[in-house]
């Protein structure tokens, strides 16, 4: 995450957030930010992600030029705008472009939570369709790597309306016959959720990621009582929403043998 | 019980006031009272024209979910002939808070879906407040498929504050039952006409509202949550916020249209729909005829396709054009 990015120095620990354990910064890195005394995935920023999944020195990053207006004129949403841009370093809140993973020409978006909360506006909207239609132009696989805290408030209505493009985009790349791999990771909530991510032929959980529709701010209001893994991962594969858990040190080939099977 | 929202209060006693001098003048036919009932009725107008003019946008989120605001029975029965209704998603239940099915409209056969939150306590417990749950949201995917067989189109009323967000509904995957809903509307060739009736809450609108023509009544709101959820995440409160969220994030009709959200405003009735039920559902009967007739001649294919044009060009942002 970016935090943990701003305080990358070398004689410098980290406290797992899920079993408090310290880790060395390094050793931490190393694991792909996977605690290894309890196996928590931690957050990575989309170009961490992209490290991760694809071929060296493949990638081609698309659509740089797209930023984020205030349509609506909400208070105070150019300056939490300016905030998250210095924090991430990104410009927008969503990395897309094409590379190759195992070799196979890919179409990619890759979601960086640390972008107001990772929500969904206008502008990661448009990057996804683009990157989605290029994907159909191009007769290429579509993968995406979701983190997101729903659809961007500010934006309103607007917000709301991506959903819908997004998922239009997918049905017609799943109809000119292509593969879609949906990569769902913590946390991914409302409408990403219920919109492109649910879309995939295959998805696919990072262990423990929370991920649901409602906020659980929301669902903890009406209920008491919740399984201890109400809206993660493995809630989500009892209950038959999602196709696989894949541990982040087994993603990339995993990945590349979903390709091969296609190609 | 009356319920009345606060500015409505003056337009309240006014009514009473007409009401009295009415029932005083059945009781004495033999006083003139006609020029008296006159002034007082058009006072009432220009009372109402007056405080609905300086309405704002949090007053318009009041109304569009009013008591006694019609809801989507009233429209079932003023607009459609011999309505079916057909029941459950043919997996897990019936939903009472979306329901759909068969019917006429006027000469034309069409599926028609729509969204209820219950006139008195009873219902809307039964309608869960009007919060649509997957299987709601399934047996719309369903009707629409039903839809797409018989080559009918899809009339669908919108009134939702938002997807269910219960424990069961996780579990039974809202998520995807959208998701799915959204993707089978992307694809259906058939004309998909949208009414937003009352409140446009979320996903859970969406998910029956991803139309070719969306319209919108004069005093109905469509948002991406409502204002009190969007309080809490932008101001991190507990709903204290709305009334801001609300101004802010450009809700109502006046908005959208500007934004190309929406297709067209369906005007309500002098002091809301709630004020005239009759006259509301006549203007929603007009606006509906218009539109089916006019997306009823449109070829399947050229359908399809402007449907993803009309979403495919909602955004704004800005593009640097220096950038490397
Ligand atoms: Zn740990």
């Amino acid at each position: 995450m970016a935090a943990e990015r701003a305080i990358a120095q070398i004689d410098q620990t980290i406290i797992c957030r899920g079993c408090q354990a310290e880790i060395p910064l390094e050793t931490f890195i190393q694991a792909l930010k996977v605690c290894s005394t309890c196996d928590a995935h931690a957050a990575l920023g989309a170009r961490e992600r992209l490290d991760l999944l694809v071929d060296r020195e493949t990638f081609v990053e698309n659509d740089t030029d797209l930023y984020s207006i205030n349509p609506l004129n909400f208070p105070n949403y150019e300056s939490k705008l300016e905030r998250d841009t210095k924090k991430t370093k990104l410009p927008y809140e969503l990395l897309t472009g094409e590379g190759e993973i195992g070799g196979h020409q890919v179409n990619l978006a890759i979601g960086d939570v640390g972008f107001i909360g990772g929500t969904m506006g206008s502008v990661a909207g448009e990057k996804l369709t683009r990157t989605i239609e290029r994907a159909t132009q191009n007769r290429l696989p579509l993968i995406t790597v979701s983190v997101s805290g729903g659809m961007r408030m500010q934006e309103g209505t607007l917000a709301l309306m991506q959903m819908q493009k997004t998922a239009a985009a997918c049905v017609r790349h799943s109809e000119a016959g292509l593969f879609y791999i949906s990569i769902v990771t913590d946390p991914t909530y409302g409408g990403a959720t219920a919109s492109f991510v649910s879309l995939g032929h295959v998805v696919i959980a990072e262990p423990y990621a929370r991920i649901g529709f409602a906020g659980p701010r929301a669902v903890a209001g009406i209920h008491e009582q919740l399984p201890d893994n109400f809206q993660k991962s493995e809630f989500l594969l009892e209950h038959g929403m999602i196709d696989c858990i894949v541990h982040r040190h087994q993603m990339q080939s995993f990945l590349v043998s979903l390709l091969d099977w296609v190609n | 019980m009356q319920s009345k929202l606060n500015f409505e209060k003056p337009l309240i006693e006014l009514d009473t006031q007409l009401q009295q001098l009415k029932a005083f003048a059945g009781a004495n036919p033999e006083i003139d009272i006609s020029k008296g009932l006159t002034a007082l009725e058009e006072n009432a107008k220009a009372q109402t024209r007056k405080i609905f003019k300086k309405l704002t946008r949090w007053d318009k989120v009041q109304l569009s979910r009013h008591e006694q605001r019609p809801q989507s029975f009233a429209y079932i029965d003023a607009l459609f002939d011999d309505p079916v209704e057909l029941h459950g998603d043919k997996c897990y239940g019936d939903d009472r808070a979306l329901v759909g099915g068969l019917a006429w409209f006027e000469e034309q056969p069409i599926v028609y879906l729509a969204q209820q939150k219950g006139r008195d306590l009873k219902e809307r417990q039964e309608m869960s407040f009007g919060y649509t749950r997957p299987e709601g949201y399934r047996k719309a995917k369903r009707l629409m498929k039903l839809a797409e067989k018989f080559d009918r189109p899809i009339i669908s009323l919108v009134d939702t504050p938002g997807a269910h967000f219960d424990r069961g509904s996780e579990e039974r995957g809202q998520s995807v039952a959208i998701a799915e809903n959204l993707a089978e509307m992307a694809r259906l060739p058939v004309p998909i006409l949208v009414v937003v009736i009352g409140e446009g809450g979320s996903g859970g609108a969406l998910a029956i509202a991803a139309g070719d023509r969306v319209l919108m009544m004069e005093y109905a709101i469509y948002c991406v949550a409502p204002p009190e959820a969007c309080s809490g995440i932008v101001w991190k409160d507990n709903g204290e916020h709305a009334p801001e969220a609300a101004e802010g994030y450009k809700p109502i009709a006046e908005d959208l249209i500007q934004l190309s959200i929406i297709d067209g405003i369906i005007r309500e009735p002098l002091g809301g729909a709630h004020r005239n039920p009759v006259q509301a559902t006549r203007n929603v009967k007009k606006a509906i005829k218009k539109h089916l007739a006019d997306l009823i001649t449109i070829d399947r294919d050229t359908l399809v396709q402007q449907r993803y044009d009309r979403y495919r060009r909602l955004g704004v942002y800005g593009e640097r054009m220096d950038a490397v």
